[in-house]
């Protein structure tokens, strides 16, 4: 009786899990969506959503800057094979200490982000983080769970108002990816980091930094979007030890000069503005 | 699924009732428990504890009715707290998630309509044995 109960028992949990298995191969939601939703249209929309962050915030152009973030970002997409050029970076003049992928493998960089880094090494690993969520096309999953698939495809058609497309940007810029998410961006940023032979530490450290505020400012967006920050910085030490690597410097520079750079460029661009608003003053009075 | 066999005597028509309310008591919890999964158990468990001096068709059919409340309920525990996992957690829907769902309610549904014909059968005097939950019932319950 024992033998007879246990196989019919035996019977019914393999018909259970084997249902689920098949249904399981079926395609319902999730990736589905997220490839279905073009390639085109998600350059669409990366644009339309860089418009709304540009129209609030200028976008920098200082070439020495944009060099430095250059040779980060190529330095990381060569350790990890990955095509340089696909990654377009933007750096956006904002005191805010925040940095965030947007669909398309499109980054944005906040000034405030490089005035806060005390190196080169820990924007990289800030970079490396985003670049993970790029590569793991967490960008994507989030605008579908919590916009839907639908509206994503009327925002990139143009059909959606600048309400709408204010709000998409809002959820990249300051809102988190959930904790999964994070934590894969991290260990992707430190497999990176030690394959372009830069410490991860300094990764870690850049959390320790941040999460040592007790009071939490505004601008540090970065940290509100990141949470569990000390946690994610001791597991970084504890995932580098899994690493063998030669710490090499990214850029010759001091980054005090790089940060020259960046002030440099914003006198420049203040007299710039107030040279054309007199020229446009003398023009008006003429 | 359920078949009807010989029993080892006929069960008057008092005990037929009390036998069929056993299994009609888990499907009125399955619809006022919806969506917590312990109610319909709940209701089976009190249902057998109130009848376990019952007599011995009575106390059989209760057993197979909790019996058989117990592998949904553990089904149905595993994909309701997955759903609060997705709603408060950091889980996603996935294709997984959606086919475990489908899988459960393809066996609530089943389940549910062995009950129905467990109900009917055993009213009218009928001895209804589940596959795997009737053998089980005969290793617990001993007359």
């Amino acid at each position: 009786m024992a033998g007879k109960i246990l196989t019919q028992f035996a019977i019914i949990a393999i018909s259970f899990f084997g249902v689920w298995f098949l249904l399981g191969r079926i395609e319902y939601i999730g990736d589905g969506d997220v490839q279905r939703f073009a390639k085109e249209s998600e350059r669409k929309l990366s644009e339309i959503i860089l418009e709304t962050i540009t129209a609030t915030h200028d976008e920098v152009d200082n070439e020495k800057v944009k060099a430095v973030l250059d040779s980060i970002k190529v330095r990381i997409c060569r350790a990890e094979k990955l095509d340089c050029d696909k990654i377009k970076i933007h750096l956006v003049r904002s005191s805010d200490i925040n940095a965030f992928a947007l669909p398309d493998h499109q980054m944005v960089i906040y000034t405030g982000l490089l005035d806060y880094a005390n190196n080169a090494e820990e924007v990289a690993g800030v970079m490396a983080h985003e670049i993970g969520h790029m590569e793991k096309n967490h960008v994507m999953k989030k605008l579908v769970k919590e916009i839907g698939i639908e509206m994503l495809f009327s925002i990139a058609a143009g059909d959606a108002g600048n309400d709408i497309s204010r709000e998409t940007a809002k959820i990249l810029s300051s809102t988190a990816f959930d904790r999964k998410h994070e934590r894969e961006a991290d260990a992707f940023a430190v497999e990176s980091l030690a394959k372009a032979d830069i410490d991860p530490q300094h990764l870690s450290n850049f959390f320790f930094r941040l999460a040592r505020k007790d009071d939490i400012p505004e601008e540090l967006a970065w940290v509100s979007t990141h949470p569990d920050t000390k946690e994610r910085a001791a597991e970084i030490i504890k995932q580098k030890k899994e690493y063998t690597y030669n710490s090499k410097p990214i850029i010759q520079l001091p980054w005090k000069d790089v940060q020259k750079f960046l002030s440099a460029g914003e006198e420049a661009e203040e007299t710039l503005t107030t040279v054309t608003q007199d020229a446009d003053t003398i023009a008006v009075e003429e | 699924m359920a078949e009807v066999v010989s029993f080892a005597y006929h069960p008057d028509d008092y005990e037929s009732e009390k036998a069929s309310n056993s299994y009609l008591m888990s499907l009125i919890a399955v619809i006022a428990g919806l969506p917590l999964p312990i109610v319909n158990l709940l209701a089976t468990g009190f249902f057998w504890l109130s009848n376990r001096k019952g007599t011995f068709f009575v106390r059989w059919h209760c057993m197979q009715a909790l019996l058989s409340q117990l592998l949904v309920l553990v089904m149905n525990s595993a994909g309701f707290y997955w759903t609060l996992s997705i709603i408060f957690g950091d889980n996603t829907i996935s294709n997984t998630y959606i086919a475990y769902i489908i899988t459960i309610v393809i066996f609530n549904i089943a389940e549910f309509c062995m009950t129905i014909y467990a109900a009917v059968n055993t009213r009218k005097g009928k001895h209804v044995y589940f596959w795997f939950f009737g053998p089980l019932t005969d290793q617990i319950c001993k007359s």
